[in-house]
């Protein structure tokens, strides 16, 4: 018998919508979980994604990648080759696994309200996909992951990180509960698969597996490919979503989009440039964080959202100008925390690092060098105490990371300083201007999210002190995170410590 | 909950030069001289060199000086605001 090509068959089990007789359409696609807007329903007939998939090529195609990624995992599983990666690699891979692996799972309901309240029946079906994508990479994660909690307790925090309230987690769960669990069907798929996977994961995943796999760490490599192929396909429900939208409501499609990405560029600020700029082995760096957001974030996303007749957001060149700063800050800002963290941070200013990225960001001595070279001094002075925080960093109550880490030191334009807004009476703090203006804008969500600061000023967390917020944050002693090589970066300034106090 | 906070006046304090800002509680009854003391333990000698024999001054939010010898309370100082800190010269 000869098989009809998927083409001349596809439509009829893509377009699977009926005009309805015993409930009307608002019934069934209610505004404030569908999201269409004014967009009349039939232009929601004309949403094409470009790569079609049936269900049965789905199955087989995900076969294969699941028995290439565990077999993959299986061989490795009886070799050494973990217990030789340099540290800072797998501080690359603990982060990715606590920060992200819940996230995955809190992507399933996102994709299956689109998988549900998508206005056509191809995009219902792409969801319904996205959903068993979403699955998958959850089982992965925590599958990989849990191999190595044996040999690092870090790694539990794949399954443990977004049941506690450390304040990295709160600030991840307080943006992607906002893009993704409280949104329509609409705002989901603009913020979500346009916004976060075409604009930023897609493309750091990328990044992320070659880099990876450049410093040894095939099995994280391999896992990372076989997620990214995924992404690719379900972050296809963005473009024609926005197309429909633009044609009626373009300023609400610019706004989700604007805010979604200056939120998830935050959160990129204080993890993907940590991970590139300080983490990752020097001799493993293709790029620095700032040319890599330039090249593959800034330049793609731009000339994407142009097509679809977009503007720039309006904090662009604020954007632009903290690429230069803002994940130098979170870095020096994360690793004096370091004890409240669930990996172990590497300094990264050794002084074949600190020519590195003197090299890369001219800047960096001038507004850096002064910061790291005291605890330096310290380190060598034998007083580790004075590298430790004595309070906790004043948080932003729109993006939940520390005010000061939008920005640096020096900077002329954004100053280090907080943002006030006084709303019903009481005072509110932001990083930065664009996270105020999304916050007033959402205030009627964002007024209830509690910061950290929040929690111990209520007396939530008890004592109040950084003790009581280790506890409270579900942080044990053995968990915390601590200098990647116990400090021995610094030694390579003990010539110069030590004529200094020859000196003095 | 009742608790030792409540009788503290916690506030955002951020040191000249340094990259971030953080909490910081003062007694009521702290001079601001005292509360700076406090603000520049967070900061000196872990991040910013300290200047022997040089004092600290601090400023509201407005960037006007607040008296050294004035109490916390005396100062108007209240939860949640914001200072900044920075040596006298």
């Amino acid at each position: 018998m000869t098989l009809l090509k998927r083409e001349e068959w596809h439509d009829i089990t893509r377009l699977t919508d009926w005009e309805f007789t015993y409930v009307d359409d608002g019934t069934v696609f209610p505004e404030p979980m569908s999201g269409g807007g004014a967009t009349e329903r039939e232009r929601w007939h004309a949403w094409r994604e470009d790569y079609r998939c049936s269900y049965g090529e789905y199955v087989a195609t995900q076969r294969q990648k699941e028995t290439a990624a565990y077999s993959v995992k299986a061989a490795l599983q009886r070799t050494n080759l973990f217990d030789n990666l340099d540290e800072g690699t797998k501080t690359n891979s603990k982060l990715h696994f606590g920060s992200l692996t819940q996230i995955e799972y809190l992507a399933v309901p996102a994709e299956l309200t689109m998988a549900r309240f998508g206005l056509t029946g191809g995009w219902r079906n792409m969801a319904v996909l996205g959903a068993l994508d979403e699955m998958r990479h959850t089982q992965l994660n925590a599958f990989f992951a849990h191999e190595l909690v044996s040999k690092d307790i870090h790694y539990d925090w794949a399954t443990k990180a977004y049941h506690t309230n450390n304040w990295a987690i709160i600030a991840g769960r307080a943006f992607f509960d906002g893009t993704m669990t409280s949104p329509s069907a609409v705002d989901i798929a603009l913020g979500l698969p346009f916004t976060i996977e075409t604009g930023f994961t897609n493309l750091q995943f990328v990044a992320l597996a070659a880099g990876a796999l450049e410093a040894g760490d095939v099995n994280f490599a391999n896992l990372i490919s076989s997620i990214q192929t995924d992404e690719a396909r379900h972050a296809q429900q963005g473009g024609p979503t926005l197309d429909a939208i633009m044609e009626t409501d373009p300023a609400h499609a610019q706004w989700v989009i604007d805010r979604t990405f200056w939120l998830c560029q935050r959160l990129f600020s204080i993890v993907t440039g940590p991970s590139m700029d300080y983490y990752t082995p020097l001799e493993s760096r293709e790029q620095s964080y700032r040319e890599f957001m330039q090249e593959w974030i800034c330049e793609q996303f731009l000339a994407s959202i142009e097509d679809y007749g977009l503007q720039k957001p309006w904090y662009w060149d604020e954007f632009i100008e903290c690429l230069d700063q803002s994940h130098h800050s979170g870095h020096l800002g994360t690793w004096f925390y370091r004890w409240t963290l669930f990996w172990n941070p590497n300094a990264g200013v050794s002084k074949a690092e600190r020519e590195w990225l003197c090299s890369k960001y001219p800047k960096w001595e001038e507004t850096w060098g002064p910061l790291w070279d005291q605890v330096i001094h310290n380190v060598n002075d034998g007083r580790p105490d004075l590298t430790l925080p004595t309070t906790l960093p004043w948080i932003c109550k729109m993006c939940n990371l520390p005010v000061g880490c939008a920005t640096s030191p020096g900077s002329v334009n954004y100053p280090v300083r907080p943002y006030k807004l006084v709303h019903n009476g009481k005072k509110y703090w932001f990083c930065s201007d664009p996270c105020r203006r999304i916050w007033w804008e959402d205030r009627n969500h964002m007024a209830h999210q509690r910061t950290i600061i929040d929690r111990l000023m209520d007396g939530s967390v008890q004592p109040a002190d950084l003790t009581g917020c280790f506890d409270y944050m579900g942080i044990s002693s053995e968990e915390m995170g601590d200098d990647a090589f116990n400090m021995a970066w610094a030694f390579d300034y003990a010539e110069e410590y030590a004529a200094r106090m020859a000196a003095s | 909950m009742s608790t030792e906070t409540e009788t503290l006046i916690s506030v955002q304090a951020l040191f000249d030069g340094d990259f971030l800002s953080f909490l910081v509680a003062f007694e009521p009854t702290d001079t601001i001289e005292e509360a700076c003391d406090k603000v520049a333990f967070g900061v000196i000698n872990r991040r910013i060199p300290e200047r022997p024999g040089v004092g600290y001054v601090m400023r509201r939010e407005d960037g006007t000086e607040i008296p050294g010898n004035l109490t916390v309370t005396e100062a108007g100082l209240e939860d949640s605001d914001y200072v900044t800190v920075g040596f006298s010269s």
